[in-house]
């Protein structure tokens, strides 16, 4: 009978690096967005402020 | 319901095996819904000037008032075009807004895909056995009965250690001989087929006739252990006391061993070597049911093997036949499984923590 090796436990492999990864980029994308169009309704304010 | 989601999100992403390890942080899932439920009662019962967007777009709105200005008709257009891409931005922003909530809270349910690993081949040496074979001239009795017919008994034992041998991939073994002296037959190695071989070299009187150099041939098996071992190490693990055995086969002792079995004892239980015996033959002069042979009857003495099995924390077995033998053989290669720890990763926990 042929020696056996024991049996391994199965591996874990961790996927939270992608959503993580999604998170970070949107929150990014977020922050960028908010800050153009705020930026932008805030110029175009003050544009009518001057007329 | 933690299940459901499991299942539920293992579904949308198509992978197989998909697990969470804190599969808890998915109610975090429901904060988006919950946040937009609170924002839009905010809106209906506080008045939509409380969002900043929105107080903006207001103060950009531009109040007009003059009698024909229903007559603009270019200003209404613009007006609705400035409104719709507003709102498609707001909607924009709330959409990002929601794939970082439940991308959080999925890193923070930490999902994990499950691999199952077949076994290893089988590579490295598990274990060294040296067997110690007593070769005088008692193994000629033949006290067996193998399919019907009379069997010595060094015939008995080269065949089941021929199946051992063949069967044990990985294993390194040795042999030493011993009668009224003591040899080594051959050194340990993984070789199987000249491990076979040289076990068929194996005959009674091939190192005397009387069996006096049990210990000096015990010695030789347990250099050989030390050889590989290197270092006398009491702290040595127990695992590397597990790698290492000698195995004894032997009738006893029919007069005393020239290297008194005490000195053997002490230098196995220093290397931390046990040593297992195996008795063969009968237990009593009554089994020799021969009319004539020549030989003198040498019946089973067990006592110094019972002793030599005792003080090295090896155990001493009795075979009765071929069958026996193997069922201790295998018994001696009993391995222990070991059970692996799952590891976590903290990290990620921190990591999402500080985002939130």
């Amino acid at each position: 009978m042929p020696y056996e090796t024991p049996p391994r436990p199965p591996r874990h492999v961790a996927l939270y690096d992608i959503p993580l990864s999604i998170s970070v980029i949107s929150l990014f994308c977020y922050l960028f967005l908010n800050l153009l169009l705020a930026n932008k309704l805030r110029s175009s304010s003050d544009d009518q402020a001057v007329h | 319901m933690e299940t459901l989601l499991v299942t539920l999100l293992s579904n949308v992403f198509g992978i197989e095996g998909l697990d969470f390890a804190t599969p808890a942080a998915l109610w975090l899932l429901f904060l988006w819904p919950l946040l937009w439920v609170l924002s839009g009662l905010n809106q209906l019962f506080g008045g939509a000037q409380n969002d900043d967007l929105t107080q903006l777009q207001s103060q950009r709105q531009l109040v007009v008032k003059h009698a024909l200005i229903h007559k603009m008709q270019s200003f209404g257009t613009v007006k609705r075009v400035l409104k719709w891409r507003f709102s498609v931005v707001k909607m924009g922003l709330n959409l990002l807004r929601g794939i970082i909530i439940i991308s959080l809270a999925i890193a923070l349910a930490q999902p994990e895909k499950i691999q199952e690993l077949a076994p290893l081949p089988q590579q490295k040496t598990v274990r060294d056995i040296v067997f110690v074979i007593e070769s005088s001239a008692s193994f000629l009795l033949p006290d067996y009965q193998v399919d019907g017919h009379s069997e010595t008994r060094m015939n008995v034992v080269k065949n089941v250690l021929d199946q051992f041998i063949s069967g044990l991939e990985g294993n390194r073994f040795g042999l030493a001989i011993y009668a009224e002296q003591a040899y080594t037959l051959m050194p340990l190695t993984s070789d199987q087929t000249a491990a076979r071989l040289n076990l068929k070299r194996l005959k009674p009187y091939l190192a005397g006739r009387t069996d006096g150099a049990m210990g000096e041939a015990l010695g030789l098996a347990l250099k050989q252990t030390r050889q590989d071992g290197q270092n006398v190490n009491p702290n040595q693990s127990e695992s590397d006391t597990l790698k290492r055995v000698v195995v004894l086969i032997s009738d006893g002792l029919s007069q005393p061993s020239r290297l008194a079995l005490s000195e053997v004892i002490n230098y196995a239980q220093l290397l931390q070597v046990p040593i297992y015996t195996i008795g063969v033959g009968a237990n009593s002069q009554v089994a020799d049911k021969r009319l004539y042979t020549g030989l003198l009857y040498q019946a089973l003495e067990s006592d110094s093997l019972k002793a030599i099995a005792s003080e090295t924390q090896g155990q001493y077995f009795e075979i009765g036949s071929g069958q026996d033998l193997n069922r201790v053989l295998q018994k001696l290669t009993r391995r222990k499984v070991c059970l692996m720890k799952r590891h976590r990763d903290h990290l990620v926990m921190s990591l999402c923590m500080t985002f939130l």
